[in-house]
């Protein structure tokens, strides 16, 4: 097995790496930006080296300085986590000539499957199926006539894009334009490459995922299937797994689909095939994703892999441990991303300083998190804070007991988006199971914070305001005084001792 | 007792009575028999008319943030001027930073006549692009940004004037 690798990442998924890679007896290496020294990564790793300023292109980004931190620490093997580098073709290749072995796929199937097009064309040799649009890359000029073609409503998308960046979604004809120069300047800032291609819009689609899993010697599986059709900027905020839209039929179809496209690149490691389907189980291929999702842990959860820990194995070269049919589903995962965000406020991203942090606790909850008291949600990183995700023996219970663990989870200092995480597992449409990617559109009242509570915070506020708690300094009020505390505290513990 | 808290440039008054520590508020002429106890550094139990909540409360300077049921409320402790009124904005919409960021587009120069809704200024922060828009009808008068600009926390990009304002 590996001896040291390198995580080159920051936040909750480097925590989850460097978790993984202990339990394999694996030493780890952090790399961190200016922003990011306190960070709960860097503390939980064996050795920690800064590799600049906080923005991305200044560290995280820049693929020579890790390698070059990799070598000096003497690392086997660089873990990319999601985003970042992760599905840099260049930089996995620049790891292996560097004999480090960049943990994911290899940079040949990075090239193929994570551009867009080349993507579509492999997919369609592969008889997976498509939605109509454009067969590649469309000219500024020729864009409008190819929409009508099309027809509305549609999507602009970039090329090189992920996460919603450079995502446009156009309703009719006159917006088109504008859309297609925001989509194409996002897409510039955001991947240097300002191609997009245009597809039609299926109405109410809901977005389903099939993880697979390859090891070197050409054996795929896939772990079943994830639902992400709750999402807002088209970004998801929460998963399950199973869908409870697919079918037995259905998801069979589609793990034995994603598993053919993955084998036609000879996949390696951790990947995704995402697939957009309409509500009667019509499916087609969106993207591969060449790398591990946010979203991994629900399915984790239901089938008891550990997918980061079966990417490090396979790409140091064991055999998947399991075949196809050894693979069992059981219960229901459900995962919500904690954002510093204002849902009240198109989900503007809300940073500032998390004073306070309480993580839910109890059966079957999980928090992948790389909070702390004292943590700075800055406007460099993508605003997720943390990652909830339950498991129980079926739906509804995997609702109730997220409902349950939202309810213990405190972050104080920034508004996130808890609260209406809170009152969507509540919500009797989201109950029901029919979801689709316009689900918060529809449910807009989600994302309004109730009277009653307000009030409750009011009447709060009110006595701190009246009784001094807490509105001066603790150390200048005399009722509590740390001081004070400690030594009621002890004097407590002494009582009991005798 | 009178107090009044500001909430979104609003002020709240409310009554506060306290006999015998038995504390009752007054909203809105409703009554509420209620208890603060703390519990934890940043975390109190409220009592209010036999319910129990769990909130996490912090106070910097003149505001008082509390979490509660996965929201964040902030309240400012009225300054003498704020109890006075409010001050008169009205055919003025000063448009400044949402939140630290970058100024990507300039959609409009000082002098163009734009309508309530009309985007103005596209900005980036945190990955993600968006469009600031003008609340009234009038022109520009002042730019304060160029593209590619850093922006701080409520930096102001622009002004927009109503016409018809004396």
């Amino acid at each position: 097995m590996y001896k040291k690798i390198l995580i080159a990442n920051r936040g909750e998924i480097a925590v989850r790496v460097i978790r993984a890679a202990k339990e394999l007896g694996i030493k780890t290496v952090a790399v961190y930006s200016d922003a990011d020294k306190n960070s709960l990564h860097v503390n939980l790793a064996d050795q920690a080296f800064n590799i600049g300023k906080p923005l991305p292109n200044e560290s995280y980004l820049v693929g020579k300085r890790i390698i070059s931190v990799a070598k000096k620490a003497k690392c086997d093997g660089i873990h990319p986590g999601y985003g970042f580098l992760s599905e840099n073709a260049e930089f996995a290749e620049e790891c292996i000539k560097n004999k480090i072995d960049f943990i994911g796929p290899s940079a040949d199937a990075i090239r193929l499957m994570g551009d867009k097009i080349t993507s579509r064309e492999i997919a369609k040799t592969a008889k997976v199926p498509l939605v109509p649009g454009t067969e590649g890359e469309v000219d500024d000029d020729e864009a409008l006539g190819i929409a009508k073609k099309i027809g509305f409503p549609l999507m602009i998308k970039a090329s090189a894009g992920g996460g919603g960046k450079g995502m446009r979604l156009v309703h009719e004809e006159s917006e088109f334009e504008n859309s297609l120069k925001m989509a194409k300047s996002e897409a510039k800032n955001a991947f240097n490459n300002d191609a997009v291609f245009i597809e039609r819009f299926i109405q109410e689609p809901r977005h389903i995922e099939i993880q697979v899993l390859g090891d070197k010697e050409g054996n795929v599986v896939h772990l079943f299937e994830r639902e992400c059709s709750i999402q807002r900027r088209h970004q998801k905020v929460v998963e399950e797994a199973p869908s409870p839209g697919v079918s037995e039929k259905t998801r069979k179809k589609m793990g034995e689909i994603a598993v053919k496209l993955a084998k036609k690149v000879s996949y390696t490691g951790a990947g995704t095939v995402e697939f957009i389907m309409d509500q009667k189980e019509n499916f087609y291929f969106l993207e591969m994703n060449t790398r591990v999702q946010v979203e991994h842990p629900i399915t984790e959860m239901i089938t008891g892999i550990d997918i980061v820990k079966e990417m490090i194995k396979v790409s140091f070269g064991h055999k998947l441990s399991f075949k196809q049919k050894d693979i069992q589903r059981k219960g229901h995962a459900i995962e919500c991303r904690v954002c510093a965000e204002d849902p009240d406020n198109n989900f503007l991203p809300t940073p500032g300083t998390i004073f306070y942090v309480k993580s839910p606790q109890g059966p079957g909850v999980r928090d992948d998190s790389s909070l702390f008291n004292g943590y700075e949600v800055t406007t460099f990183y993508d605003p997720m804070l943390s990652k909830l995700i339950v498991w129980a023996e079926d739906r509804d219970s995997a609702i109730k007991r997220m409902s349950r663990a939202l309810s213990e989870y405190i972050v104080l200092g920034v508004r996130t988006n808890l609260g209406f995480l809170v009152r969507l597992m509540d919500d009797k449409d989201f109950i029901s199971g029919k979801l689709d990617t316009g689900f918060i559109e529809k449910h807009k009242k989600l994302l309004k914070i109730p009277k009653e509570n307000s009030n409750i915070a009011l009447i709060a506020s009110a006595i701190m305001l009246h009784s001094g708690i807490g509105v001066e300094n603790l150390e200048r009020d005399p009722r509590f005084t740390p001081w004070k505390y400690i030594a009621r505290r002890s004097s407590v513990s002494r009582n009991s001792m005798f | 007792m009178k107090y009044s808290l500001k909430i979104n440039k609003k002020i709240i008054p409310f009554e506060l009575t306290d006999k015998d520590n038995n504390l009752e508020v007054i909203i809105d002429e409703k009554k509420y028999s209620v208890e603060l106890v703390r519990i934890d550094s940043n975390l109190y139990s409220l009592i209010c008319d036999g319910s129990t909540y769990t909130i996490a409360i912090q106070k910097q300077g003149k505001e008082i943030s509390l979490f509660f049921k996965g929201d964040l409320f902030t309240y400012e402790i009225p300054s003498q001027r704020d109890k006075g009124g409010s001050e008169n904005t009205s055919g003025i919409d000063k448009i400044s930073a949402p939140m630290p960021g970058r100024v990507v587009k300039l959609l409009k120069s000082v002098g163009d006549i734009v309508t309530e809704g009309d985007g103005v200024v596209v900005v980036e922060a945190m990955k993600m692009e968006s469009e600031l828009k003008t609340t009234i009808d009038g022109k520009i008068t002042e730019i304060s940004v160029k593209e590619g600009d850093t922006l701080d926390l409520g930096a102001h990009i622009l002004t927009v004037e109503s016409q018809d304002k004396k």
